[in-house]
């Protein structure tokens, strides 16, 4: 039996058991059959897992973007819980939309993706997509291209399903007439103010109920928490010295730095080139030497130059500048060019000289010659820089120092100071905010603050506060957020107790002069003079206008509009305390026929745009509602 | 199960077996197989279309994009007539209605809308049409039927856009009442929403809610 087998296997059983498992491979694929196992995951979207480093991706792509938004002033610190949670956020939405993109039968065919990728400016050299870079792009961000072409066929996706909605939203005619109205609604307006101040007088608080106050709105009254901090702080431009160096010192210096001092020679020439292809036979290299050979006797029987190379030089930038390429040194061009161009007199003109691009007859038009700054000119600078380079030598050599020993003995800055010869300074208390000098620097505020130095008395890591500038802190003292003494605060909270009283005073005058007002029991004007104010016409304003207070604006817009020729009234608390009766006159909408083109465009625009990012918020939304969404917090 | 005791009885049985069986094993994986390649050729064949519509669109929203409306017309007819049976069908008739509805054409506007209610699939695109399609009903001044339309809405997260659409309808029929409780409505629901349109969307309810006063007036009517 098993020989039976073993004979057939070379035959026609072991072909059949092949195409039996070419079948399913052809169809699907090898890739299927292997699982990626063992990814941590911190989402799960209607049972797609979202993994731990899709994630991360999210959150170093947004965290460095805000970088860039924020420059120096981005604490890192303070924003990674905001940042994780839209990281999150952010990736679950897409994975939302491309489920649902993939359940609605949405598709990007292969050719489309190729040409999307293709279209990435990133990934082209002059204007057309090259795969050198794409691979190069890809590589530094240690992704794979197949992995970078499905996370965009998934972005085209989600894009298809956001244009489709937030592309296409509909305002008629209809809802900007609506909205132009009233815009451009105008309003009679006229009030008066009631001022709280003047109703100040035998006004007063007790203790008790200053007290009271005291008592119960005691958050008001809290110092912050503070700290003060000692600290050592290491800058390059205490390290200056005025150390001089020897003549010897610094001529040894001024050789290791020539190539700063030294402009090399360099050489205009003109040239004239007759092209060879680089398949060119054996002939055609004759016949461009030939042409090369003639056009040469004909200078040298007195031909322009720069005419001849205009009419037949085969390099079309120069041939119109009479066949000019400017001033060149070494290591720039062609090396038989090169060659050549070093061994002209000026005003010479070269036999055919064949370089990689054809034969060339070059003509030496000008040498400028090497040009090094002398010794003696650069001495003063070389003298600086000679210190700064000292300094900078002793500031690392510091700052290692201060490193090792700030973190080896982390209770005390003594064991540093003694190691560096740096003074222990401090500061004042200061709150979470910063405070003067090193702590108004964000970095030193937010560490000063942090865990380990608050909570363990640990000395900090150095803190780069500038360019080869280092501190090292540690708390000094620390104050936990207080009341402030009852008798500290007593006078601004009786100060308050009399100010409230008066706008009381003011609210409730004024309630009672439009009850009148509106009852016809006097006019606005004689009921303004008894309260010794004017009553003020403001003329018909619009609801943008702020040439009065902006609040009596406000307040006439919200009101009812008034019968024909009538005026209403009301009140508004204004944000000084005082009261400002309103009255409301004549309304008269905007003319939409007269509103000009522009106007209305802008409306449109601005309602397309609110109604297309409606559309797709609440189509988003819609979905999440509809899916089962379960993040994983341990592993975020 | 017999016994065999030799291995030539052993193979003589195989070979037995195999005289009686070889055509219809042969003919299993055949069918088999037939089925697996026929099934691939449809597969691809239905994502080629879809495929197909796909950079129809894709041509349709850019051009919608740059303005040039004829050509993203004509995409967008083509993608309601050739691919009507892919998703993409529904948002071009979105598209149409859009462009048309800007032109102030609202009877086509209309039609486009009907058509991706009764078509398409998605849910929210359906919910999205409806909503545009009660929208250009209240600008021809069929109220009860914009509104008819807008109240059978009931998605929770189309609220605030519902209620707000609810108060234009309302303030259009002089139903100041109904007006002012729709738009306080709509500015509650945003409150709730983290939106970025939401602060603008917000501005523009207010302005309509003010404009309604704030207190009713004594024995009032919208003017």
């Amino acid at each position: 039996m098993l020989g039976y087998i073993r004979e057939s296997v070379q035959g026609w059983i072991a072909w059949a058991i092949v195409i039996l498992l070419i079948i399913p491979f052809a169809l699907w694929g090898i890739n299927e059959y292997f699982g990626t196992g063992g990814k941590l995951v911190v989402a799960n979207v209607n049972g797609e897992e979202i993994t731990q480093q899709a994630y991360q991706r999210e959150f170093y792509l947004q965290r460095d973007r805000l970088r860039e938004m924020f420059g120096e002033q981005f604490n890192p610190s303070l924003m990674d819980a905001q940042i994780k949670q839209k990281a999150l956020d952010d990736i679950i939405n897409r994975e939302v939309i491309v489920q649902a993109a993939d359940a609605a039968g949405y598709r990007i065919s292969d050719g489309f993706l190729v040409q999307t990728i293709q279209g990435f400016e990133a990934f082209q050299e002059n204007g057309a997509f090259s795969s050198k870079l794409y691979k190069q792009q890809l590589s530094a961000q240690g992704e794979s291209p197949d992995t970078f072409e499905y996370r965009i066929q998934r972005a085209v996706l989600s894009q298809q399903m956001y244009s489709g909605v937030a592309a296409t939203p509909v305002v008629t005619k209809y809802d900007v007439d609506y909205l132009l109205k009233l815009q451009e609604q105008t309003r009679d307006i006229s009030y008066m103010v009631l001022k709280a101040d003047a109703l100040k007088q035998d006004a007063d608080a007790t203790e008790e109920a200053i007290k009271q106050y005291y008592d119960q709105n005691s958050v008001r009254y809290m110092t912050p928490e503070m700290v003060s901090l000692q600290y050592l702080e290491l800058n390059v431009k205490d390290l200056a010295t005025d150390q001089q160096p020897t003549e010897e010192e610094l001529k040894q210096f001024y050789e290791e730095r020539s190539n700063l001092y030294v402009t090399p020679e360099e050489r205009r020439t003109r040239h004239i080139l007759i092209t060879v292809d680089a398949g060119a036979s054996e002939e055609q290299i004759q016949a461009a030497k030939n042409k090369a050979t003639d056009l040469r006797k004909q200078i040298t029987e007195g031909a322009d130059f720069e005419k001849l190379a205009r009419e037949h030089s085969n390099d079309p930038g120069s041939a119109q500048l009479g066949g000019d390429i400017g001033f060149f040194g070494k290591d720039s061009l062609d090396p038989a060019y090169e060659k050549a161009m070093y061994s002209l007199k000026v005003g010479e003109v070269s036999e055919p000289v064949l370089s990689a691009f054809g034969y060339h007859i070059i003509k030496l038009e000008e040498i400028r010659e090497e040009k090094a700054r002398p010794f003696e000119d650069v001495k003063a600078s070389l003298i600086t820089e000679y210190q700064q380079g000292i300094a900078e030598r002793k500031f690392f050599e510091l700052s290692e120092k201060l490193t090792n020993m700030a973190y080896e003995v982390p209770d005390t800055l003594e064991d540093s100071a003694g190691a560096t010869g740096l003074q222990i300074k401090t500061t004042d208390l200061f709150p979470q905010t910063g405070g003067a000098g090193i702590a108004s620097n964000p970095k030193v505020a937010a560490a000063a603050f942090s865990e380990d130095l608050l909570k363990q008395g640990y000395n900090s890591e150095p803190i780069s506060i500038g360019e080869n500038h280092v501190v090292v802190i540690r708390v000094k003292d620390h104050q936990e957020a207080k009341l402030k003494p009852f008798e500290e605060v007593k006078d601004a909270i009786k100060a308050q107790l009399i100010s409230e009283k008066a706008q009381q005073r003011a609210n409730q005058q004024g309630l009672t002069i439009i009850e009148q007002l509106t009852k016809g029991e006097a006019t606005p004007e004689a009921a303004a003079k008894i309260v010794n104010v004017e009553w003020k016409k403001a003329g018909e304003l619009k609801r943008t206008d702020r040439t009065i207070d902006g609040k009596i604006v406000q307040q006439a817009f919200k009101m009812p509009r008034p019968a024909q020729g009538k005026t209403g009234f009301s009140g508004v608390a204004l944000a000084s305390g005082d009261y400002a009766i309103v009255g409301l006159g004549k309304v008269t909408d905007g003319d939409v026929a007269k509103i000009e083109q522009a106007k209305r465009e802008t409306l449109m625009r601005n309602l397309s745009g609110i109604r297309g990012e409606e559309a797709f918020v609440n189509l988003l939304q819609n979905l999440k509602e509809n899916s089962s969404i379960v993040v994983l917090e341990d592993n975020l | 199960m017999d016994v065999y005791t030799t291995e030539d009885e052993q193979i003589a049985a195989i070979k037995k077996w195999w005289k009686e069986n070889w055509l219809s094993l042969f003919g299993g994986i055949l069918i088999g197989a037939g089925i697996l390649f026929g099934w691939k050729y449809w597969n691809d064949s239905k994502n080629f279309h879809t495929e197909s519509a796909s950079v129809e669109y894709e041509a349709m929203i850019q051009s919608l994009a740059k303005n040039q409306l004829e050509e993203s017309s004509s995409h967008a007819a083509t993608l309601l007539g050739q691919y009507a049976d892919t998703p993409y069908a529904g948002l071009a008739a979105l598209t149409m209605a859009k462009i048309k509805a800007d032109k102030d054409d609202l009877v086509a506007a209309k039609s486009h809308l009907r058509w991706a209610m009764d078509n398409v699939q998605q849910q929210e695109v359906k919910t999205e049409a409806q909503i545009r399609l009660a929208r250009i009903l209240l600008a021809e001044g069929k109220h009860d039927e914009a509104l008819q339309q807008v109240s059978n809405i009931q998605l929770s997260p189309y609220k605030a856009v519902v209620e707000e659409l609810k108060g234009d309808i309302y303030v259009a029929k002089g139903d100041i009442v109904n007006a002012r409780t729709a738009y306080s409505l709509a500015l509650a629901e945003l409150d709730q929403s983290t939106s970025g349109a939401a602060p603008r969307a917000r501005n523009f309810i207010q302005i309509k809610l003010d404009d309604l006063g704030e207190v009713p007036r004594p024995g009032g009517e919208a003017s």
